[in-house]
């Protein structure tokens, strides 16, 4: 026998291919991270606390986040405002009053609630509700319908997302609402 | 394994797992979530996001910086320095900064707390109403004039009211004394430079930032010294000058601070021989007629000294004091510091008057040029910088508890810390029948009170601070809350405002009012009409201003020259007196004041714990300075645990070898060795202040750099933590001096 034995054809396209998508999946992952406004995953609080409902019971969103009219943060309600309602609300199913049970026993032990922050910029991003809010803006243009969410859903609040909106704004204001140094500074 | 993988398929695999990465990385979030916790009560000022200043006054040390509290949402986030303030001008120093872990210390008491047996360490809780009609009934029932306080140089509000109320109930005045302002020398420099300048129980300001040469005798300014933040400012611009006109600085030391460490000089004298250079610079610049020595009245008070005896007891040859001498001399404006040093020696008073006669006899303490100035006093004489009591004002006072004629005392310090074992402050205390301590949290002088009534932290207070030693010009500092107070606890002032109300109407009168802030009300009304950078036009006015700005202070610099008023009748210096047999124990104890942790105050707050110490760069613990040689000598190395043994008691402490020390003196800083004071000092280290001989100098104060000590083995070894790496200091005790 003096014929090789014969060898698998060499797949040379394969390496390339694979080069090519990984890098592509790559790509798109970065590019939808930051250009896609895309809704993600809410995290578990530490109380079953549902947006939903307060909503649907006619609390208005600046009840509890008074400070959006006024400072750069909303802020988060006291424990002494849940309970200023929750000590006289009857609540309606059993699953309700266990729920209910957890703040009063929380607000009884005088211990702060830690909130997993669901919406968050980073450092380098100057953030500021006040000017939103009084140019305007209602809440859920941002942080979504909130009526139909038990914990409130994180958006990647990108810059894609707030340039979307700011170039759509009065002629002369654009200018100063797409300059760098309007968020960044 | 016995399956291969081949190339081809490891490269698959691996391009495979990178768009796996890549697709979850889409979904999962890779940072840590953050938490946000809102408060349980909210304070009502609270907005969220929005940072508010407060304007206040540093209580970490007796200087009074004024201060910036930066507060977020209620809450102290930061301290710095406030800009506007004369004194400190926007600067702090270390411990200014970690004043926020007072406030914020996990051990401070929550509520007041009484004891039914001393020491026992069993509290109960005390509603403050209770507390108060207890404490009325024990003072009531106290005997005449057996009522007494002691607390420390922090705070001239507390001292104030204290005073008022102990003068109107006919019990002896406050004895204000803590360890640092007997380490500065307050009282013993009053005395020295009062004498010579007139100027009563104020300190003089010595103008650094615009002297030619600076001879500091022992005078640790950059660290703790009266005002280190102001003269560390001033040092800067004394160095600061351009070549030729820049500041010439020699420390007199035995051991090497970091303020010898950044001198042109260090001349390590022996301990208590500093007065007697001075004395020794003073004769020859006389005899060789330096400047413009010849015509000065002090010429006469410096002839016939001993020189040579001088040289030998201070380990300064007489070549060296000539070259000192003339260096003293050679330019218009030099200045001599009698520092705090020279108050550890039982020659304290002549030492510092020597000193004082060496800036007079140049001709430095009249005239508009001169370096040694006096400021002004506040516009009011209602501001009073409460001044410290002398040892001897607490000896007075430890006698009157032990002879059973203190009923109640009342303490806002920490004796049982802060005096030495000797001085049986303890065994006194044990005979008065009632102790009220007003300490923050227990301490180890709250574990033998029957009451303790937290004090609020200097955040949560109202209050002033009279400066002193002043700036360029008279300044009272302002103190007010930047928080709610976080527990219930009560300012000490309010405590007495509100006794006074309670134990009859001699104190009624002396202190009408219902709260201390109406006490400060009245106090600023004062300022009404006298120049600020505020307007000051109604009281209404002034008042606002005070809390705003920080303080009141004239727009313009006030510098007043002081006037020569009395020569002293001799500026001669007896040698030091020692405690200890030489023989049996061969060094002289040099204690010095940590410049984190200050007299032990600051050891509560752990970034002061575990910010190195400048010098040996080591944290958390206590450690013993020895000179290499002195160490060769006993056998020991770096990081052996040694005993420290005194006439008076024993402590332990980690070797730390070093040539920046004399080989006859060994150092210890202040500051550890705590048994009850939070979890973040107890337990750490040792406490020298405990060994030191009760000796006393001629006016009465502690000397508490005249006890003799032995070092012994313990055969047991511990790493000091440091942040150095050896390299240098081995190095430079191999060799007998610092590289380069």
């Amino acid at each position: 026998m003096t014929d090789s034995i014969p060898r698998k054809p060499r797949r040379r396209w394969l390496l390339p291919l694979i080069l090519v998508a990984v890098l592509g999946v790559g790509a798109l992952a970065i590019a939808g991270g930051f250009l896609l406004p895309r809704a993600l995953a809410a995290p578990a609080q530490p109380l079953p606390f549902e947006h939903s409902k307060h909503v649907a019971a006619g609390v208005q969103c600046l009840f509890c986040h008074p400070g959006v009219r006024t400072s750069a943060v909303a802020g988060l309600p006291s424990l002494n405002k849940c309970v200023g309602c929750h000590a006289v609300l009857t609540p309606k199913t059993p699953k309700d009053q266990a729920d209910a049970d957890k703040l009063i026993k929380q607000w009884e032990a005088k211990q702060p609630v830690q909130w997993i922050r669901v919406f968050e910029q980073p450092d380098f991003v100057r953030f500021n509700h006040r000017p939103h809010i009084a140019a305007g803006v209602a809440c859920e243009s941002c942080h979504g319908d909130v009526s139909k969410m038990g914990i409130p859903q994180p958006y990647n609040l990108n810059m894609g997302f707030c340039l979307n909106c700011h170039r759509a704004q009065a002629k002369e204001k654009v200018t100063k609402l797409i300059s760098c140094e309007t968020c960044h500074y | 394994m016995s399956q291969r993988i081949s190339r081809r398929q490891f490269i698959a695999l691996g391009g495979l797992t990178g768009a796996a990465i890549a697709v979850s990385g889409c979904t999962i979030n890779l940072q840590a979530p953050t938490r946000l916790e809102p408060y349980v009560i909210p304070p009502e000022e609270a907005l969220p996001g929005q940072k508010v200043m407060y304007a206040s006054t540093c209580s970490q040390c007796a200087a009074g910086c004024g201060i910036l509290v930066r507060v977020s949402n209620g809450r102290a986030i930061k301290i710095e320095g406030n800009p506007l303030h004369p004194l400190n001008r926007g600067k702090t120093c270390a411990r200014g900064q970690a004043g926020l872990q007072a406030l914020y210390n996990p051990d401070r008491l929550q509520n007041a707390v009484r004891q039914q047996q001393r020491g026992a360490k069993k509290y109960e809780p005390l509603q403050w109403e209770a507390a108060l009609t207890l404490l009325a009934d024990r003072v009531k029932a106290a005997k005449p004039g057996a009522v007494a306080f002691y607390g420390n140089l922090v705070g001239d509000a507390l001292a104030a009211i204290a005073g008022a109320f102990l003068k109107a109930i006919g019990g002896q005045p406050p004895v204000l004394y803590d360890t640092l302002a007997a380490m500065d020398g307050r009282k013993t420099l009053a005395r020295a430079a009062g004498a010579m300048l007139a100027s009563g129980p104020n300190l003089p300001m010595f103008d650094i930032a615009r002297a030619d040469v600076l001879y500091s005798f022992a005078a640790n300014f950059t660290e703790t010294w009266l005002s280190p933040v102001a003269y560390g400012r001033a040092y800067g611009g004394m160095r600061g000058r351009p070549l030729g006109a820049r500041g010439y600085f020699v420390q007199f030391e035995p051991r090497m601070s970091s303020t010898a460490a950044v001198a042109d000089k260090w001349i390590p004298v022996a301990p208590g021989t500093e007065g007697l250079v001075a004395l020794a610079l003073g004769g020859i610049i006389t005899e060789l007629g330096l400047g413009k020595a010849k015509d000065s009245p002090v010429a006469a008070l410096v002839k016939a000294v001993d020189f040579k005896g001088i040289a030998t007891a201070s380990g300064v040859s007489l070549d060296k004091l000539e070259e000192l001498a003339r260096g003293f001399a050679k330019f218009p404006r030099p200045l001599a510091l009698p520092g705090g040093g020279l108050a550890g020696s039982t020659n304290a008073e002549q030492a510092m008057t020597a000193v004082m006669a060496l800036n007079a006899l140049m001709g430095q303490v009249a005239g508009s040029e001169s370096a040694v100035l006096l400021t002004p006093p506040p516009p009011d004489a209602a501001f009073v910088s409460a001044a410290a009591s002398s040892f001897a004002d607490v000896k007075a006072l430890i006698d009157r508890m032990s002879s059973s004629a203190v009923d109640v005392l009342f303490v806002a310090g920490n004796p049982l810390y802060d005096l030495p074992v000797a001085a049986k402050f303890a065994e006194a205390m044990a005979r008065v029948p009632f102790v009220v301590s007003f300490s923050p949290m227990v301490d180890e002088t709250a574990v033998y009170a029957d009451l303790v009534l937290p004090d609020n932290t200097y955040l949560e207070s109202w209050g002033y601070q009279v400066v002193m030693p002043p700036g360029d010009r008279p300044s009272i500092s302002s103190q007010q809350p930047v928080v709610a107070p976080l527990y219930d606890t009560r300012q000490t002032t309010d405590v007495f405002l509100d006794l006074a109300q309670r134990v009859g109407d001699a104190a009624k009168k002396a202190l009408p009012w219902p709260n201390t802030v109406a006490f400060m009300k009245d106090l600023t009304a004062k300022l009404a009409g006298k120049d600020a950078s505020y307007s000051t036009k109604t009281a209404e006015n002034a008042w606002a201003g005070f809390r705003q700005a920080g303080g009141w202070w004239p727009q313009v610099e006030a510098k007043t020259q002081a006037r020569q008023a009395a020569l002293p009748a001799s500026a001669n210096v007896p040698r030091p007196k020692l405690e200890g047999d030489p023989g049996q124990y061969p060094f002289v104890l040099y204690p010095y004041p940590s410049t984190l942790l200050g007299d032990g105050r600051g050891a509560d707050q752990p970034w002061l714990q575990e910010g190195p110490d400048p010098i040996t760069t080591a944290s958390w613990d206590t450690w013993v300075e020895i000179n290499p040689a002195t160490a060769k000598e006993l056998g020991l190395q770096r990081d052996d645990i040694v005993k420290v043994i005194s006439p008076q008691g024993q402590i332990e402490a980690i070797v730390y070898t070093h040539i920046g020390i004399r080989p006859d003196v060994v150092a210890i800083p202040l500051g550890q060795g705590h048994s009850n004071y939070g979890r973040y000092a107890n337990n750490r280290g040792a406490n020298v202040l405990g060994i030191l001989a009760p000796v006393v100098t001629e006016g009465g104060d502690l000397a508490w750099a005249a006890t003799r000590v032995r070092i012994e083995k313990t055969g047991r070894q511990q790493t000091l933590p440091r942040i150095e790496n050896n390299v240098g200091v081995d190095f430079a005790n191999e060799v007998g001096k610092f590289p380069g």
